[in-house]
C-alpha cells in the first residue's frame, strides 16, 4: 500500500485522441439538443476535431506514457496522420452521402470518429492490452457503420459477416497474445524486447511463443485481409455503405500494418527467421488472388473489394525487407494507398447510386460528370501505379526494398501482377470514355464537401507521384 | 553552363502549365479551349528557337539542368540536350502547335482532348531532354496514357481495340525497359541512373558481358515496339488508321523517333559493346521492314494504312544507319529520324484533308483530284516525292547517306535495301495516279480546295523539306560532333 506511485499520465502524449473524443462527444450532445438533421453540425464539429487532431499529432516527443501503454513517437504520429486523413476525407464523402439517402445523421460521424481514436490507439500501442483495447473500440464502431443502412438487407449481412468472423479473428489474436504471454512473461512490447535480447530464454526453445505469433498474424492478417484470411472482404466491402467501405479499406487496414510492424518488425526483429518464411507466402498469395480475382469481377465495388487485397499483398512485401527500408516503404505506401483508395471509392459514393453497380454500369460517366471520370481515372491509373502517380512511387520503394533485400522473385511477382492489374483498373476507364451509356442520364450534381474531399484526395496522388520526397523526408525521421 | 535559365524545364513543363490552364475553362467555351492550348504550344516552340540557336555543336551535353529528385535512391532531375536530342526536341515543339491547328475540327469532349494533347506534349519533350535514367523512364510512361486515351476515346470506328493495342504493346515493352532499368541501378555502386556516367560505372562494378547483352536486348525490346521494328510493328497500322489526324502526326512524327532515339541516347552509349554485338540482328531487322513495309504499303486500298507502312519501312532505313556504325549512315540515320518527322508529318496531315472532306480514304474511291484541287495537289505530290526521296528534298539526302555509310559495313544488305527505294517510288506514284491523275470521278465535282488553316499547317514543314533538301549542312551541323562521340565510344 505504501508503495503506490502515482502513474504518469502525460495528457499531451494522448492529444490527438482526446481532442477527437472530445467531437464526438460534442457531436452527440449536439445531436440530442439541436437536431441536426442534415448532418451539417455534425460535419463541421468533425472535420474541426480531425484538423485539429492533425495539428496535434505534430507535437510527438517520443516519450511513453501512461505507464508505458502507449508511446507518442515519430511512428505514431505519421500513422496518426494517415488514419485522420483517411478519416477526414471519409467525412467529406459521408455526409453528401448519407444526405442522398436520408440518413445523414450524427451517429455515423460518431462511430466514425471513434473508429479513428481506435486505429491511432493501436498506431501508438507499446503493450498488448493497449493494442487490444484500439482494436476492440476500431471494430466495434465498423461492426455498427457496416450495418448502417438498417434496412437494407446488404449492409445487414456485411455487418453481420464481419461481426462473426472479426470475432473470430480477435479470438485468435488474443489467445495469441496470450500465449506469448505465457512465454515472456509480461505484454510490454519494450519488456518483451528486452528480454529476447538479454537472451533468456533462448528463442528456438519456446514453441509456445512462435505458436502464440502464429496466432496473431492470423488474428490480424484478416484485419488487413491476407489471403487466406480474406474471404469476409468481397461481402463486406460491396453491402458496407460506401464511405465505410472505404474507411475499412484505407484506415483499419493501415491500423492493421501498424499492430504488425509494432509486434513483428520492432519487437521481434531478430526473430525474423521464423515468421519471414510466413510473410513471403502471405504476400506471394495475396498479390496472385487479389489480381486474379479482381480481374473477373463484374461489380465496381467488388473489384475493388479484390483490388485491395491486392494491395495488402504489395504492403506485407514490406515486412521481408529488414530494417527500416521496409517500414519506410510501408508507410509511404499507406500514404500513396490511402489517398487513392479513399478517392475511388468517394467517387464510387457519389457516383449517383452506382454503388453496387455493374462496372459496364459506369458508361458515359465522362459525359454526365466530367470531373468524377477524370479523378476516377487518375485514382485508378495510381492504383494501377501509372508514373506521375503516388502510387508509381509507392510501389517502387516497396518493390526497390524487395529487391535490395534478395527476394527478387517476390518483387517480379509484384512487377507482373501489377501489370495483370492495369487490365481491370483501364476496363472501368474504358467504360467511362469510350462506351456510351445504353438509357442517356442526366448531367450529375456533385455536393460541395464530396467535391473537396477528391480534389484533396487527387492532390494528394499527384504531389505524392511528383514530389515524393516531400513525404519521405518526415518518413526519413521515425528512425 | 549555360546562362539562359532553366530553358528545357521551362519547355518541357510550359505545356503542362497550359493543360493546367485549360482545366479551369468552362467545357463550353471550346473556341476558347483550342486557343488557350494553341497558345501555351507556342512558347516551347519559341524556345525551342532560342535552344537551336544557342546549341554549340562542339559541345556535349548542354543547358544542363540537375537538382536531386529522389535522394533515397540517387535520382536526380537531371536535364540536359546534346546533338542528338536539339533535332528531336525541335521537331517536337514544331510539330505540337501545328497539331493543336490540325485538331481544330474536334468538337466532342474538346477539353479533355486539349488536356491530354498538352500532357502528351510534355512526356515527349521529357523524354528527349531527360539525362536521368529513372527520369527517362518516368517520362517514357507519361506518355504512353495521354496517347491510349486520344487513341480510344477520339478514335474512329475501331479505336477501343487499336488503343488497346496500342497500350499492350508498349505497355509490354515498358516492362523491360523498367526490368534493365533496375538491373543497370543494382549493378552500379554507388547505385546510379545517371545516364552520361552509366557505362563506365558498369565497367568499374564489373559486370559480365551476358549481363550486358542482356539489359540490351530488354531495352531494345521497349525501344524495338515504339519504332516500331519487325515483328512488333502490327500495333501500328491499328493505331493510324483509328487515330484522329493530329494524333497520327504525333504518333508517326514523334512517337516513332523515340524508339530510335532511346537506342541512341540509352543503349548505344551504355552498352557500346552490345551494340556490336546486336548489330547483325538490327541490321536484318531494317532490312524486313524496308521490304516488307514497302511491300505492304503497296498492296494497301486505305491511304492511310499505306502511310502507317511507308511509316515502318521508313524507320528501316534508321535502323538500318544505325547498324551499321560509320559516321555518314550514323548522321544519315539521325537525319532521317528529323525528315521522317516532317515528312510523314505533312502525309498524316494531307490524309486528314481529304478525310475531312470526303469522309473516306479509299484509294480508289477517288480520281482526277488534281483538276478540282491543284493547291492540295501540288503540296501532296510535294509530300510524296520527299517520301520517296527525290533529290532536292530532304528525304533524299538523309536515305543518300544512310545508304552510303552502310554500304562499307553490310554490302548485300545495303544492297537488297535499295529495293525499298523502287518500292517506295512504285507505291507512292501509283496512288497518286489513282488519286489525283485520270478523269474527274463526279462525285468529287464540288470538293472544296484546302483552307487556309490547313495550309498553315502544311506549309512551314514543306519549307523545311525544301531547304533541307537543298542546304542539309545546318542541321547536320547539329548533331554531326555527337553521332561522333558515340561511334568514337562504340568502336
Amino acid at each position: 500500500m505504501n508503495n503506490f506511485a502515482v502513474p504518469i499520465l502525460g495528457i499531451q502524449g494522448i492529444m490527438p485522441e482526446l481532442l477527437l473524443s472530445l467531437a464526438a462527444v460534442l457531436i452527440l450532445l449536439l445531436e440530442m439538443t439541436a437536431g441536426d438533421r442534415e448532418g451539417h453540425g455534425a460535419l463541421s464539429l468533425s472535420v474541426a476535431g480531425l484538423i485539429l487532431a492533425f495539428i496535434a499529432t505534430f507535437g510527438a516527443d517520443g516519450k511513453q506514457v501512461f505507464s508505458s501503454l502507449l508511446v507518442n513517437d515519430n511512428l505514431s504520429a505519421l500513422l496518426d496522420r494517415v488514419f485522420l486523413m483517411a478519416a477526414f476525407l471519409v467525412t467529406l464523402v459521408s455526409r453528401p452521402y448519407l444526405a442522398n439517402y436520408g440518413l445523414a445523421k450524427g451517429e455515423f460521424f460518431v462511430l466514425l470518429l471513434l473508429a479513428t481514436v481506435g486505429m491511432m490507439v493501436m498506431g501508438a500501442a507499446m503493450d498488448f492490452i493497449t493494442m487490444f483495447l484500439g482494436l476492440e473500440m476500431l471494430s466495434l464502431s465498423l461492426y455498427v457503420l457496416a450495418g448502417f443502412f438498417k434496412k437494407d438487407v446488404l449492409s445487414g449481412e456485411a455487418a453481420f459477416k464481419y461481426f462473426i468472423l472479426g470475432a473470430f479473428a480477435t479470438g485468435f489474436l488474443v489467445f495469441g497474445m496470450a500465449f506469448v504471454f505465457g512465454a515472456l512473461g509480461t505484454t510490454n512490447f519494450a519488456a518483451m524486447a528486452h528480454t529476447l535480447s538479454a537472451g533468456s530464454p533462448p528463442f528456438p526453445s519456446v514453441p509456445t511463443l512462435l505458436f502464440g505469433l502464429a496466432l496473431i498474424l492470423a488474428g490480424l492478417g484478416f484485419k488487413i485481409s491476407l489471403v487466406p484470411f480474406h474471404t469476409w472482404v468481397p461481402d463486406v466491402y460491396t453491402g458496407a455503405p460506401t464511405p465505410v467501405t472505404a474507411l475499412i479499406a484505407t484506415g483499419s487496414k493501415a491500423a492493421g500494418f501498424a499492430a504488425l510492424v509494432r509486434i513483428f518488425m520492432i519487437t521481434f526483429p531478430g526473430s525474423f527467421q521464423f515468421w519471414g518464411a510466413a510473410f513471403w507466402w502471405l504476400a506471394l498469395l495475396t498479390m496472385i488472388v487479389g489480381n486474379l480475382f479482381a480481374l473477373v469481377q463484374v461489380e465496381i465495388k467488388r473489384m475493388f473489394a479484390y483490388s485491395s487485397v491486392a494491395n495488402g499483398g504489395y504492403l506485407a512485401m514490406a515486412f521481408l525487407s529488414h530494417s527500416d527500408v521496409g517500414i519506410k516503404a510501408l508507410l509511404f505506401y499507406l500514404f500513396a494507398y490511402t489517398f487513392m483508395t479513399v478517392g475511388v471509392f468517394g467517387v464510387v459514393s457519389l457516383a449517383g447510386r452506382r454503388e453496387r453497380l455493374l462496372i459496364s454500369e459506369y458508361a458515359g460517366l465522362s459525359r454526365e460528370n466530367p470531373f468524377l471520370a477524370a479523378v476516377m481515372s487518375l485514382f485508378l491509373l495510381s492504383l494501377a501505379g501509372m508514373p506521375g502517380t503516388a502510387g508509381f512511387f509507392g510501389k517502387f520503394y516497396l518493390f526497390a526494398g524487395a529487391v535490395r533485400s534478395g527476394y527478387l522473385g517476390l518483387a517480379l511477382v509484384g512487377i507482373l501482377t501489377t501489370i495483370l492489374s492495369f487490365y481491370y483498373y483501364l476496363r472501368v476507364i474504358v467504360y467511362m470514355y469510350m462506351r456510351e451509356s445504353e438509357m442517356p442520364r442526366e448531367a450529375l450534381e456533385l455536393a460541395g464537401s464530396g467535391r473537396t474531399a477528391l480534389v484533396l484526395a487527387a492532390a494528394g496522388v499527384l504531389i505524392l507521384g511528383c514530389f515524393p520526397n516531400l513525404i519521405w523526408i518526415s518518413i526519413e525521421q521515425v528512425f | 553552363m549555360s546562362d539562359s535559365g532553366p530553358l528545357l524545364t521551362l519547355i518541357t513543363f510550359l505545356p503542362l502549365l497550359g493543360m493546367c490552364a485549360i482545366l479551369f475553362i468552362p467545357s463550353r467555351q471550346k473556341e476558347w479551349i483550342k486557343i488557350v492550348s494553341l497558345i501555351f504550344t507556342l512558347p516551347s516552340l519559341v524556345l525551342g528557337i532560342k535552344m537551336l540557336i544557342e546549341f554549340d555543336p562542339q559541345v556535349g551535353y548542354q543547358f544542363i539542368e540537375k537538382a536531386p529528385w529522389i535522394p533515397a535512391f540517387n535520382i536526380h532531375y537531371y536535364m540536359g540536350v546534346d546533338g542528338l536530342s536539339v533535332p528531336m526536341v525541335f521537331l517536337t515543339v514544331l510539330l505540337c502547335p501545328i497539331c493543336v491547328l490540325a485538331s481544330w475540327g474536334i468538337e466532342d469532349r474538346i477539353k479533355g482532348y486539349c488536356a491530354m494533347f498538352l500532357l502528351l506534349e510534355t512526356g515527349m519533350l521529357g523524354v528527349f531532354c531527360a539525362l536521368d535514367l529513372f527520369l527517362f523512364y518516368v517520362f517514357w510512361e507519361l506518355m504512353l496514357l495521354p496517347m491510349y486515351f486520344l487513341i480510344g476515346i477520339w478514335g474512329g470506328p475501331r479505336k477501343e481495340y487499336a488503343a488497346i493495342k496500342f497500350f499492350l504493346y508498349t505497355l509490354f515493352g515498358s516492362v523491360f525497359l523498367l526490368l534493365a532499368v533496375i538491373a543497370i541501378w543494382l549493378a552500379t555502386s554507388p547505385h546510379s541512373f545517371d545516364m552520361t556516367q552509366l557505362n563506365e560505372q558498369l565497367l568499374q562494378s564489373g559486370v559480365g558481358a551476358t549481363f550486358r547483352n542482356l539489359c540490351f536486348l530488354a531495352m531494345y525490346v521497349a525501344f524495338a515496339v515504339k519504332i516500331p521494328a519487325f515483328p512488333f510493328h502490327t500495333w501500328l497500322p491499328d493505331a493510324h488508321v483509328e487515330a484522329p489526324t493530329a494524333i497520327s502526326v504525333i504518333l508517326a512524327g514523334i512517337l516513332l523517333k523515340m524508339g530510335t532515339y532511346g537506342i541512341l541516347r540509352v543503349s548505344y552509349p551504355i552498352f557500346p559493346d552490345s551494340a556490336k554485338w546486336f548489330a547483325p540482328v538490327m541490321v536484318m531487322i531494317a532490312l524486313i521492314n524496308i521490304v516488307y513495309g514497302s511491300l505492304c504499303a503497296m498492296a494497301q486500298t486505305d491511304l492511310k494504312k499505306l502511310v502507317a507502312y511507308s511509316s515502318i519501312a521508313h524507320m528501316g532505313y534508321v535502323m538500318l544507319g544505325m547498324a551499321s556504325f560509320t559516321p555518314a549512315a550514323m548522321n544519315g540515320a539521325v537525319f532521317q529520324m528529323f525528315n521522317h518527322g516532317t515528312i510523314t508529318a505533312m502525309l498524316f496531315l494531307l490524309v486528314g484533308v481529304i478525310y475531312d472532306r470526303a469522309h473516306h480514304r479509299d484509294i480508289d474511291g477517288f480520281g482526277g483530284l488534281a483538276a478540282q484541287t491543284p493547291i492540295y495537289a501540288g503540296i501532296t505530290s510535294l509530300a510524296f516525292f520527299a517520301a520517296l526521296g527525290l533529290p532536292g528534298l530532304s528525304g533524299f539526302i538523309s536515305e543518300a547517306l544512310v545508304f552510303l555509310g552502310a554500304f562499307p559495313t553490310w554490302p548485300i544488305i545495303t544492297i537488297l535495301s535499295t529495293s525499298g527505294i523502287v518500292l517506295t517510288a512504285g507505291y507512292m506514284l501509283w496512288t497518286f495516279q489513282r488519286i489525283f491523275l485520270g478523269p474527274l470521278n463526279e462525285k468529287y465535282r464540288t470538293l472544296p480546295e484546302i483552307n487556309a488553316r490547313e495550309l498553315v499547317t502544311l506549309v512551314p514543314l514543306a519549307i523545311i523539306v525544301l531547304f533541307l533538301g537543298i542546304y542539309p549542312a545546318p542541321m547536320l551541323n547539329i548533331f554531326d560532333h555527337a553521332v561522333r562521340e558515340l561511334l568514337n565510344r562504340i568502336l
